[in-house]
């Protein structure tokens, strides 16, 4: 690039597919060339070229981005997995605010109008002084019209979300063109149901005249080319101006309406400039949700064409980013506020210094008027409060925030395959919870079952709260049988209990629900028992959490993982025994005595049932529509505790059956990568860990007391991974056992490593039982190394688990292929 | 030794010559030039691990290749458009390879001419004539003189101009021509790369003075996208350059009271050159157009030849200087950088790492720069 320092005369820019051959470049009379490159619709990057030739040769341009992405394409290319289309079936409102640029405008309903798929409908929210011209090219292309009177782009973003209908709601402004496949992608991005904003790539339209190459040279729109996904629980939310920009981003509408809205204070035809966009990214950083960088879905900005433009939008863009860190401080108490204001500092010097560097990175210029908007933040916010304050807000709706993992997921239509219902056993475990039971007898007392084929078995661990007069006084349509166990300390356990109401049903199938969970259909029964029917003998429904309002990292963290661990089961074709979770689990009664039962264990009881099922043959399904709810207990001490029974159970099970270590967590001993000095003293001193917990504990507050999001989950999975190993340790005698339990287990007979060719995906189908913990990744009959079966939570046979393993091994392949070009 | 060796990795040998010493391997994708490797000696049994190392060093280049493919132009020149000419005076040793390389070139020029710059015996002629060449005689001693007359017989549009002291790669016509990819291209210069290794003061040129390499990236110069400014050194060399006749025509060919065989002896390629770009004409670099050059062998020679660069490049600034008052004022401000960092920098930092021949070669040039300097004042 040292070569753009001397040259001067004018831009044009170009889109190339890689894919295609390579056209000669038809140079308008200009000599200076952006080369954008895809390959089909992913996007590669950009080249800046000298370009005296017109039409510039394709020979040229073609060495050019060989060279350049040579490496990119080749590593893309190497187990490359057919994008799937986007089938994203929610509904999306484009809303476009427009102030008195009625020919660009024009421009972008245009595009917006040759969207395919297409969005639900357009809205433009005219701000400007011109009603009946606006509204006159609206209806041109079709699109509705809505007026604000009132300046302020964010008060006209909040008049189009009160108007729209849309699942997701679409942002673009009135100088941007989107490509047709723009909406679409972004719309696929909310698949995740954490996924509450999304924002695409936005290149530069055009740099021509030289004030538009100045602007995109200082600050372009663009965020890179690597997709993104940002979880909330992961970075300080500050950081949400890296995540987009207004000209290309998406919500969803609902979340927008719990949050009442933009902020009115912030963005253009504020003083403040902008900031608003930044501001709702942040909000949904901070309620711990998701962040998607699409780069896929590209739109075209058309930069300010004088010099003066830029230099107010430039100066507008330093007073917009310290607003929106006032407004943090100011509206949300976040102190994280001060760091990025000293954040904003120290990038604005280090832009100072090199504009005057000899190399002229940035424009002194422009640096200057960046400089000056940030110090007129602090009035500017000011001025805007008093207008915001002097004239009332326009409401989006205001709407409880949305839960789309239960929204979203599959709802019964309550069908059932044949008029005759098999006898059913509902039994509840249970101690020291009356409100709770009685509340779930409830519920199931308004689901449809024919109530001649339904029995309910409450079996109380030891009646310590009277919950069995509880249950007596409840006015129910069905008649629960109870059972109670004599035990004062609970010291049966929720196996022993279970295999006792499995001892007094009569069903033909037997469904195990737990105490704290609430169905979430009335359909609920209807939807085990069909599965029944075709044909699975055991039947288990994903376990949600109603936890849309987490403040708090540790809700917000189970969330997340309650939430991705449902996603992945319900997507998943073959289920692992892992995937068996006893609280919501129905299985024919023949098949449930044949296994025995429960087992006795601190926890893992119904892995070990779905382990025996499985290997005796039984079909094993998870069905999304039979989904309950669960309260989950957010404290810190019982969310280790529970590790610490996991550790236990894990040992004293592959003690039995030393096979199953390898898909239990147990296997991370197997991790190259870990650590296994602590694991050897958590093993052999399982009291350090007490120690070890009892200081993060008391740190946790801490941390979350001033903000570290990112150490308080670190040190959450640290101390899970303390608790886990300390409860091996507990059950495991010394450190002998454990390692004569390790050389047991390589010493298996099928202790062999399956081996997958990285770039053949078909290979890559599910194994449940057999084998290791580990894949050897293979690529040109080269092995590249091993990757663990579960890696990140995720199965081996899955589409993101294939693009990690490409992600990670991919250099090593793109060596080992170099090695096959001869 | 160091052997110097070209490798084709799509049509690769299976088995490589030994390479006792050290070995530049040239990597080729068909007429695609990769880039150099520099390895050290194999024997012919190990082939194979080379071949791989180099497959590895250049898999990004191979895979972009293969996937980014420019849709077919037509070209503006062919290859039987090319005139070749070789200026020569009593060197009909060197000659003789030059013309037997110019004889093995794929696909083969449109004419090859050898002009006898007043020879003092027939040599020349007859090796000439043993490969069945045209030979014009210019009797007034003078590279530029030589290369002036070349150009006026040549009956092809492009004349492409290889010093007899050099080996042409057999796709150079094919490069070249292909350099010529509009009508506002005027001259393609190639990349140039030493022919043997035998020397010290062979190899001082290539470790020290990066020999005459302008890299392996395909570059498009002119005067507003990329401009060289005084650097007219960056668009190439004298030693692999190709012009098409309108352009000579209109620069008024090459300058003939410069250029070795007179008192300045040399900067006649740059001249022409800077030339062509002021004239709004394109100069494109292509670095699959190789030749090879044998260096000087011995130490006086390199030293004499730094000096003429020194005298060249000192008369070539002297010319922008008396251009306009500006570009005295940018000459003076780039003749200070110049001395600065090629002469007293370079020469202190080599005397620091012990390099005396390059502190040798730093003063030669800076004295043939004084020399310039005071004939001029003179």
């Amino acid at each position: 690039m040292e070569w753009l320092a001397g040259s001067s005369g004018s831009w044009a820019t170009v889109e190339v597919d890689l894919s295609e051959p390579i056209e000669p470049i038809p140079m308008g009379g200009a000599n200076l060339l952006r080369v954008t490159a895809f390959f089909r619709d992913r996007p590669l990057g950009s080249i800046e070229l000298p370009a005296p030739l017109d039409p510039f040769p394709a020979s040229y341009l073609a060495d050019a981005l060989s060279r350049h992405f040579g490496s990119d394409l080749h590593r893309m290319l190497i187990g490359a997995t057919p994008d799937p289309e986007a089938t994203a079936t929610a509904r999306t409102s484009v809303v476009v605010c427009t102030r008195d640029r009625q020919s660009s405008l024009q421009r972008c309903l245009k595009s917006l109008s040759r969207l395919d798929p297409p969005a639900s409908e357009i809205i433009v929210v005219d701000n400007g002084t011109d009603p009946s011209t606006v509204e006159a090219i609206v209806d041109e292309f079709g699109a509705r019209y809505v007026r604000e009177p009132l300046p302020g782009l964010d008060r006209a973003r909040n008049r189009g979300v009160s108007e729209a209908t849309g699942e997701i709601v679409l942002f673009t402004d009135d100088d941007v063109e989107v490509t047709p496949g723009w909406a679409g992608r972004l719309a696929a991005c909310f698949d995740d149901p954490l996924v509450m904003a999304a924002s695409g790539m936005v290149l530069a339209a055009s740099l021509d005249p030289s004030a538009r190459a100045r602007s995109e040279m200082y600050a372009t729109h663009s965020r890179g080319v690597r997709r993104r996904v940002v979880d909330g629980t992961d970075v300080p939310p500050v950081v949400a101006g890296s995540l987009g920009a207004g000209s290309s981003m998406s919500f969803r509408t609902a979340f927008i309406r719990s949050l009442g809205g933009f902020p009115d204070e912030l963005d253009a035809g504020m003083p403040t400039a902008t900031g608003g966009d930044t501001y709702a990214i942040y909000r949904v950083l901070k309620a711990g949700y998701r962040v998607v960088y699409e780069p896929r879905a590209v739109a075209r900005h058309w930069h300010r064409d004088t010099d003066t433009e830029l230099e107010r939008m430039v100066r507008g863009n330093g007073t917009g980013l310290a607003s929106y860190l006032i407004h943090l401080g100011v509206a949300e108490s976040d102190r994280e506020a001060k760091f990025g204001l000293l954040g904003v500092s120290r990038y604005l010097i280090g832009r100072a210094i090199r504009s005057v560097s000899p190399k002229r990175i940035a424009q002194p210029r422009l640096v200057t008027q960046e400089i000056l908007g940030a110090l007129g933040a602090i009035a500017a916010y000011r001025a805007s409060r008093k207008i915001t304050r002097s004239r009332g807000t326009v409401s989006p709706g205001i709407a409880e925030m949305p839960t789309p993992w239960l929204d979203e997921v599959e709802v019964s239509n309550g069908h059932h395959p044949s008029s005759d219902f098999p006898k059913l056993s509902v039994i509840i475990p249970t101690r020291g919870r009356r409100d709770l039971v009685c509340r779930l007898l409830r519920i199931l007392d308004s689901c449809t079952y024919p109530r001649e084929k339904l029995e309910v078995i409450v079996c109380i661990d030891g009646d310590i709260d009277g919950t069995k007069a509880g249950i007596n006084q409840q006015d129910l349509g069905l008649d629960p049988r109870v059972v109670v166990l004599d035990s004062e300390t609970g010291a049966n356990g929720p196996a022993v209990t279970r295999n006792e109401g499995a001892q007094a049903a009569t069903g033909n199938i037997l469904l195990f629900l737990d105490d704290d969970l609430a169905p979430r259909t009335e359909n609920f029964l209807i939807d085990h028992v069909s599965a029944h029917l075709g044909g699975a003998q055991a039947v288990s429904g994903p376990c949600w959490v109603d936890l849309r309002h987490a403040d708090r990292y540790l809700a917000q963290a189970l969330r997340n993982w309650w939430v991705d661990h449902n996603t992945l089961l319900i997507a998943q074709e073959g289920t692992s025994f892992t995937g068996l979770s006893s609280g919501n689990f129905s299985v024919d009664s023949e098949v449930f005595g044949e296994i025995g039962g429960f087992v006795r264990m601190p926890r893992r009881e119904d892995w070990r049932l779905g382990y025996d099922l499985l290997r005796r043959g039984h079909d094993f399904r998870v069905v999304g529509t039979a989904a309950v709810l669960q309260e989950l207990e957010l404290d810190l001490r019982t969310h280790l505790q529970d590790r610490r029974l996991e550790g236990a159970s894990d040992f004293m099970w592959s003690m039995e059956t030393p096979e199953v270590l390898l898909h239990l967590p147990l296997a991370s001993w197997f991790d190259k990568k870990q650590s296994r000095t602590l694991v050897r003293v958590l093993i052999d001193r399982p009291a350090l860990g007490d120690r070890m917990i009892d200081l993060g504990e008391r740190l946790m507050p801490f941390l979350e007391g001033i903000g570290w999001r990112r150490q308080y989950m670190k040190l959450l999975q640290y101390l899970n991974s303390v608790s886990y190993w300390s409860g091996v340790g507990g059950a495991c005698s010394g450190l002998d056992q454990w390692l004569a339990l390790i050389s047991s287990v390589n010493s298996l007979p099928n202790f062999e490593t399956p081996i997958a060719e990285i770039s053949d995906r078909t290979a890559w189908s599910s194994d449940l039982l057999a084998g290791s913990g580990y894949i050897e990744i293979m690529h040109c009959g080269r092995t590249l190394g091993l990757a663990p079966r579960r890696w990140g939570g995720l199965t081996w046979d899955s589409d993101r688990f294939h693009s990690k393993i490409v992600d990670h091994f991919g250099d090593a392949a793109l060596k080992a292929s170099g090695m096959e070009q001869l | 030794m160091i052997t110097v060796l070209d490798i084709d990795l799509l049509a690769p040998e299976r088995t490589l010559p030994t390479a006792p010493g050290e070995a530049w391997i040239t990597a080729w994708a068909g007429d695609q030039i990769l880039g150099e490797t520099r390895i050290d000696g194999f024997e012919p049994v190990e082939s194979d691990l080379v071949m791989m190392a180099l497959a590895l060093k250049y898999r990004s280049e191979l895979f972009g290749l293969r996937t980014v493919r420019p849709r077919k132009e037509d070209p503006h020149i062919a290859p039987g458009d090319v005139t070749v000419v070789v200026c020569t005076k009593d060197r009909a040793s060197y000659l003789d390879g030059c013309l037997l390389s110019l004889g093995a070139l794929d696909p083969p020029p449109g004419e090859i001419l050898v002009v006898d710059n007043a020879s003092s015996d027939d040599s020349t002629k007859k090796v000439a004539a043993r490969h069945s060449v045209r030979v014009i005689s210019a009797p007034m001693a003078g590279l530029n003189r030589a290369r002036n007359r070349g150009w006026n017989e040549a009956t092809r549009p492009v004349v492409l101009f290889v010093d007899d002291d050099a080996r042409a790669h057999g796709s150079l016509i094919a490069a070249a021509a292909r350099g010529f990819t509009s009508d506002r291209v005027g001259a393609v210069t190639g990349l140039v790369l030493p022919a043997e290794l035998l020397t010290y003061p062979q190899l001082a040129f290539e470790r020290l003075e990066n020999g005459m390499r302008k890299g392996f990236q395909r570059k498009l110069f002119d005067a507003r996208a990329h401009p060289v400014g005084l650097e007219a050194f960056r668009l190439g060399v004298g030693t692999n350059m190709a012009f098409r006749l309108t352009a000579l025509r209109q620069i008024g060919g090459f300058m003939e009271d410069i250029g070795v065989g007179t008192p300045i002896r040399g900067g006649g390629d740059l001249e022409a050159l800077y030339q062509t770009i002021q004239q709004g004409f394109v100069v494109a670099y292509e670095p699959s157009a190789v030749v090879r050059h044998i260096h000087r062998r011995t130490r006086a020679g390199l030293l004499s030849q730094m000096r003429d660069y020194g005298i060249s490049f000192n008369s070539f600034l002297d010319r922008r200087a008396s251009e306009s008052r500006t570009m005295r004022r940018e000459v003076e401000r780039y003749r200070r950088k110049w001395h600065y960092e090629r002469h007293f920098k370079r020469s202190l930092k080599a005397l620091v790492r012990g390099e005396l021949l390059e502190t040798q070669m730093a003063m030669a040039e800076w004295r043939g720069s004084m020399e310039a300097r005071a004939r001029r004042t003179a």
